[in-house]
């Protein structure tokens, strides 16, 4: 009878465990989508790491040496760099064409293909692939941060990536103003990998500034990674600062962040 | 050489445990695939009649078949419409060609048992009950262990996130079910759909006698309570408040009932008038919803009543579907369906979604049918020698199915995409069929 007892319990916790979700991420339907602009960022940064950074490093990325690129037609252009290939039937990017988000180049590389573990959260939007947005609703695509950004964890380990890419596009809230100034500026991107260090982090920063950027377009900001800076990146963190910029300083600016691939990338 | 065998295989094994097996897997929802329930009845059914084809009544086959020349008709329609066979339409992944063979053999599984007098249908529904409550239980630990007790009211209205958009339900509304082989999630309401019958297994405590089968009343007490569990577990206020009002009514009228309402001309007045009151609000609604034109404009030009026969939640979904239909071109054909156009949604009960989906001359087939369910158990119940509690629990089965998937059933009832599972698709309904085949007029009584 006791045989029988831890035969079945035995297969009970193997089905129970079958699957496996967090409730630790419910929204509510008007989560990061209200009519306030303010309301709308995301700003959650993950404690875990936040507390136990041992030690920062910051990185200036050039243009040549780190093989940055800031829209499509340049990464096509790297081509062999990334030993990837790149179709040639992509959409560009300055043009505002929506019906085609589900761009061949987005679906193919994003990471919610690579790994499940990246499909569940509000932060699967910058994993599902879409690298545009018709702007219908906050919850179709985009993640709308601040100059703080976010830093967020990942279930996994990244063991090695060709190259990092972020698909963008700035944003202010202009709510009166029927057609908002075209406004250009420069932007100091800064990326963030988090390396698993034992029970600590090390935290790489990854600075750019990308200049005359506009509100009207996408850009596909990216850059190579280096075996060193790739292996075991456990958390990923995205701010940026404003420069130069002759926005009105008090109407809120954003970034509205579509996609964060890391391309050709392996997690355990 | 080969009725040696037979002869032999005869002696060894009873040939009523394929039926049980049969029933035990489809309880399981074994596969979670229909194809594979459809094939493996007609495989069932052939193998007893071939055992079985001398003990076959002739007039008993012909009422049979009588009776289900609706769901033949029915499987017909529903199996070659467009809806199921439209690679475009967005039906189930599996092709329901076959539906009709189902329908032929299932009601036939049920009515060889009934031939032999070894098939025991006590033993049947048993099998049914505790096959599902085991099921069920697997399901019930499932959503506890990822939800927790009472997740109805702690996530009410709250999402999960995931491929990148927010989920079609909410987690109030989802539960977790063990299909065929994987953890799926699942709208809460087809979880219920599986609570409520097996909840049902509750009324055989009552016509059980504990001293007498002690076995029987544990299995129908622990059955029920499963059953019970889940419908606790999984249902949201609306379904509390429900309940405790109905739980209240029903005390009222035990306990006062023959105190204050006598069978008399008052309340025989009272009564009907009130039925009346309620058909005549019905027929108001239908007909407004169907667009006729006196009607509707009587409606349209009153806010109260505009508020009362259409925008209301609980009624508008039942008159979306009503007006789409009449606003359809092709309304006696089978072939149209009217879900994933112009934004018409389920409606959430059988009665109205079958209109959505097979149109007026597959739902009038159906609706014949489900009469004919009544008319069949009632002609059962009357004559058939089986004990109460087995009359008793047969009729909590049908009960059970119909009555809660009128008002709540989900015919897209998976988490992960928007496939249609219509009620006929389901796993309570198939073994209603086999029910539906056993049950009927008995021979033996009329004698």
């Amino acid at each position: 009878m006791k045989k029988r007892i831890f035969v079945v319990s035995a297969l009970l916790s193997v089905l129970l465990s079958g699957c496996a979700i967090s409730m630790d991420n419910t929204y509510k339907r008007s989560d990061y989508n209200d009519t306030v602009f303010a309301n709308n960022y995301y700003k959650i940064k993950d404690k875990n790491i936040i507390n136990n950074i041992k030690q920062t490093n910051t990185f200036t990325l050039d243009k040549t040496n780190d093989c940055v690129f800031e829209n499509y037609e340049e990464l096509k252009a790297l081509g062999t760099d990334f030993d990837n290939k790149v179709a040639n039937d992509e959409v560009t990017y300055d043009s505002l064409i929506f019906s085609n988000r589900n761009t061949t180049y987005g679906t193919v590389n994003c990471l919610g293909n690579i790994d499940d573990s990246f499909n569940h959260g509000i932060l699967s939007k910058l994993t599902d692939g879409m690298l545009f947005c018709d702007g219908d609703t906050y919850q179709g695509v985009r993640v709308q941060i601040d100059k703080d950004g976010f830093v967020h964890e990942y279930e996994k380990k990244c063991l090695y990536a060709d190259y990092f890419a972020l698909s963008f596009k700035p944003g202010s809230d202009y709510t009166n103003n029927l057609y908002p100034p075209s406004a250009t500026y420069d932007i100091k991107l800064n990326i963030k990998f988090y390396i698993e260090d034992g029970d600590k982090f090390v935290e790489n920063i990854c600075s750019y500034t990308m200049n005359s950027v506009s509100r009207n377009k996408y850009y596909l900001f990216g850059f190579k990674l280096t075996k060193n800076m790739a292996q075991n990146i456990k958390g990923l963190g995205i701010s940026y600062d404003l420069v130069n910029s002759n926005e009105d300083a008090s109407v809120d600016h954003c970034l509205h962040l579509y996609e964060t691939l890391f391309v050709n990338s392996s997690w355990y | 050489m080969l009725k040696k065998y037979i002869n032999l295989l005869k002696e060894k094994f009873s040939i009523q445990w394929i039926v049980y097996f049969f029933l035990a897997i489809v309880a399981f929802n074994f596969l979670d695939s229909f194809n594979f329930l459809i094939f493996s009845s007609v495989i069932v059914a052939v193998i007893l009649a071939i055992f079985y084809r001398k003990k076959i009544d002739t007039n008993d086959l012909i009422s049979l078949l009588l009776f289900i020349i609706p769901l033949i008709s029915f499987g017909i329609l529903a199996g070659t419409s467009k809806y199921n066979l439209d690679p475009a339409a967005p039906s189930e992944t599996e092709n329901y060609v076959f539906l009709v063979l189902a329908f032929i053999a299932l009601p036939f599984i049920g009515f060889l048992g009934r031939s032999n007098k070894q098939f025991n249908i006590k033993t049947a529904l048993k099998v049914i009950y505790i096959v599902l409550g085991a099921w069920m239980l697997i399901n019930f630990l499932i959503t506890v262990v990822q939800y927790g007790p009472f997740y109805t009211f702690i996530y009410k209205d709250r999402y999960l996130f995931e491929y990148g958009h927010l989920a079609r339900l909410s987690v109030d509304r989802t539960s977790f079910m063990l299909l065929g082989f994987s953890v799926e999630m699942v709208s809460s309401e087809y979880f219920v759909l599986f609570a409520s019958i097996l909840s049902s297994a509750i009324l055989g405590v009552f016509f059980v006698s504990f001293k007498e089968d002690k076995r029987s009343f544990l299995e129908y007490l622990i059955c029920g309570s499963i059953g019970l569990l889940c419908l606790i577990l999984t249902i949201n206020k609306t379904f509390y408040l429900s309940y405790f009002a109905l739980l209240v009514i029903f005390i009222f009228v035990v306990l006062f009932g023959k105190k204050i309402l006598k069978w008399n001309k008052v309340t025989k007045i009272v009564l009907f008038s009130f039925m009346g009151f309620v058909v005549f609000l019905v027929l108001i609604f239908v007909l407004n919803a169907l667009d006729v034109k006196f009607i509707s404009d009587i409606v349209k030009e009153n806010a109260f009543l505009t508020r009362f026969f259409v925008k209301n939640r609980e009624v508008y979904r039942y008159y979306n579907i009503i007006h789409a239909f009449a606003e359809s071109k092709c309304k006696h054909g089978f072939t149209p369906y009217l879900i994933g156009q112009d934004d018409i949604t389920f409606s959430g009960s059988w009665l109205f979604d079958m209109i959505a989906i097979t149109q007026l001359t597959g739902w009038a087939v159906f609706m014949i049918f489900i009469v004919l369910i009544f008319v069949r158990y009632v002609k059962y119940a009357k004559t058939s020698k089986d004990d109460i509690s087995i009359k008793v629990l047969i009729i909590g089965f049908i009960l059970g199915l119909l009555v809660i998937s009128l008002f709540r059933y989900d015919s897209m009832p998976y988490f992960d995409s928007t496939n249609f599972l219509p009620l006929y698709f389901t796993v309570p309904f198939v073994l209603l069929l086999v029910i539906y085949g056993y049950i009927g007029e008995s021979k033996e009584a009329i004698e």
